[in-house]
């Protein structure tokens, strides 16, 4: 956009003193009259190349006042790739020495289990959640409880379970255990999260009133394993590990606000603690687009099913609108219909 | 008659002569003006850090790396605030080398006006005194680096066409990405730039994105 310019400041539009004579209206015109159409010419051409250079060696002849010129323009720009990108995220339950848990944490049993799904276009997000014990055909191992693709196979069959469940192409994974949670929310300062309702569980150690609580490492530890005493047992389990998710995203976005640079201690915490098969450089970028979601958008998902019985075992039968579910979210990762 | 009009053709002979001549002695004595050699920007860093999640790498390396960033950074704000001719080229993005490929169509395009001196540039007479500063962060894993965040504050002062001066600011946050033949670019950008005239009031509040002109009567 071009500022609008005073009077003086435009070539060719002249100011008094150039383009009138000293004489009357009528005196001009009785000289000119004399003059042929040549000379008339002349002096027009004359008048409007000599306004140009005059204007702008000597600005202040101009009476007409200066415009104030403030303009402001702010830019934001971030890379991404034009489609949907998919993460699966899994927490393990062992290779954790803080807990007494050894073994290694892609042989483990993967006891949260998230698809992520981010629509760069809208920046948004999709929290798929699905509880642990989904009765699903994992690949070279008949049907089995989710949790054991990962102790079966590692992530790579945990991705390739999750990808035949829901049609879904998975671009990376995101693994961590008890021990990374733990010092992942320390390392960061603690996290804000909201509890949907009073959680009191000996067996995790969750001790948490309804409302937002902030949470030590630990604490958040509990608060994802705790299935006692969250709404509906393992799904309501699997609700509130998404909720530790967004937490951890609206807390980076603090952060960053204050001091851009912490974009790279976020990356040095989650390299610390998280395993991944994502290259640094697309890690990078996708830390930069996750500073264009709000947390508060975010949909947080949890596969509905039912329980019972299986090879001996208690599992979760998902339920049969799964594949209107899966097709509504691959999609454009956002779902829509439910 | 014919002798008035010889008359005033001569006065009006000298007096362009005489403007072309001011024109051409404020162009050649360095004050810019379209063709003439632009100004450097002279960036300092304030502060480099290394952020690891391993080793702390070495200080050499790190005064090396942060060296090629400098001169990345001072290459892109030389490009798109000092040199007028550059930032009059609308066709072309602003410092096309400094921008990964991915961020250098948003550059040149919609973000132009915040990341360089865009349309005013075809206002300007000269623009002098570019200087910036920046702390910069640089991402290491075990001992190399490829990523990195620079914090800058730019400004110059500029001289309008009719004398005035203008005051230009610019103030970003650069996302920066080593590129695959191991040359720094910038990937991301958050970027705040304004023009103002001495006269023009205090800056209302923005949204991101959102342009904002104020054009009013000065004095």
């Amino acid at each position: 956009m071009r500022i609008p310019f005073s009077a003086h400041q435009q070539p060719l539009t002249g100011s008094r003193s150039l383009t009138e004579s000293p004489e009357s209206p009528s005196s001009a015109r009785s000289w000119l009259s004399g003059w042929t159409w040549r000379r008339r010419a002349a002096l027009v051409v004359l008048g409007a190349v000599s306004a140009t250079p005059l204007a702008r060696a000597f600005p202040l002849m101009a009476s007409t006042p200066a415009v104030t010129i403030h303009r402001a323009r702010q830019a934001q720009f971030r890379p991404a790739p034009n489609r949907p990108v998919f993460f699966l995220v899994l927490g393990s339950d062992t290779g954790t020495p803080m807990y007494h848990r050894g073994g290694s944490m892609d042989r483990g049993r993967s006891d949260a289990i998230h698809l992520v799904g981010v629509n760069p276009t809208q920046h948004r997000a999709t929290i798929l959640g699905f509880p642990r014990d989904s009765y699903v055909p994992i690949p070279g191992h008949g049907t089995d409880k989710l949790n054991s693709a990962m102790a079966y196979g590692g992530p790579d069959l945990t991705v390739r379970t999750v990808e035949a469940l829901t049609g879904v192409r998975i671009d990376y994974y995101l693994l961590t255990n008890f021990d990374g949670v733990v010092k992942m929310v320390d390392e960061l300062g603690g996290l804000d999260v909201n509890v949907d309702r009073a959680m009191h569980d000996s067996f995790s150690g969750s001790n948490f009133s309804a409302g937002m609580n902030q949470m030590n490492g630990a604490e958040v530890l509990s608060f994802c394993r705790d299935r006692h005493s969250a709404y509906m047992g393992d799904f309501g389990r699997s609700k509130h590990q998404g909720d530790a998710l967004i937490a951890g995203l609206a807390k980076y976005r603090k952060a960053i606000e204050a001091d851009p640079a912490d974009t790279l201690s976020y990356l040095r915490t989650m390299l610390r603690y998280v395993h991944s098969d994502l290259p640094l450089r697309e890690t990078y970028r996708f830390a930069l687009l996750a500073q264009q979601i709000d947390p508060t958008g975010v949909r947080n998902f949890v596969m509905p099913g039912t329980t019972g019985p299986a090879g001996g075992a208690s599992v979760v039968f998902l339920s049969a609108e799964k594949d209107s579910i899966f097709a509504d979210f691959r999609n454009d990762a956002i779902l829509q219909t439910h | 008659m014919r002798r008035n009009g010889l008359v005033i053709l001569v006065v009006a002979l000298l007096v362009v002569g005489a403007g072309g001549a001011y024109l051409a002695l404020r162009s050649k004595s360095g004050h810019g003006g379209s063709g003439s050699r632009p100004g450097k920007v002279v960036l300092t860093l304030s502060r480099v850090r290394a952020v690891t999640p391993d080793t702390e790498p070495a200080e050499s390396s790190k005064t090396e790396e942060a060296e090629a960033v400098r001169k990345v950074l001072e290459a892109y704000y030389t490009d798109g605030f000092m040199d007028l001719d550059a930032a009059r080229a609308t066709a072309t993005p602003t410092a096309p080398s400094a921008f990964d490929p991915e961020a250098s169509p948003a550059a040149a395009g919609t973000d132009r006006a915040a990341l360089s001196l865009g349309e005013m540039a075809h206002q300007l007479d000269t623009i002098s005194e570019g200087k910036a500063e920046a702390s910069l962060d640089l991402f290491y894993v075990q001992g190399k680096t490829e990523v990195a965040v620079a914090q800058v504050s730019f400004s110059a002062r500029g001289t309008l066409e009719d004398g005035r001066s203008l005051s230009v600011r610019q103030k970003a946050t650069i996302y920066l990405a080593k590129d695959a033949t191991g040359l720094w670019k910038i990937l991301a950008y958050d970027a705040e730039a304004t023009q103002d005239t001495p006269d023009s009031p205090a800056p209302a509040s923005r949204t991101a994105g959102t342009p904002a002109v104020t054009s009013g009567a000065g004095s």
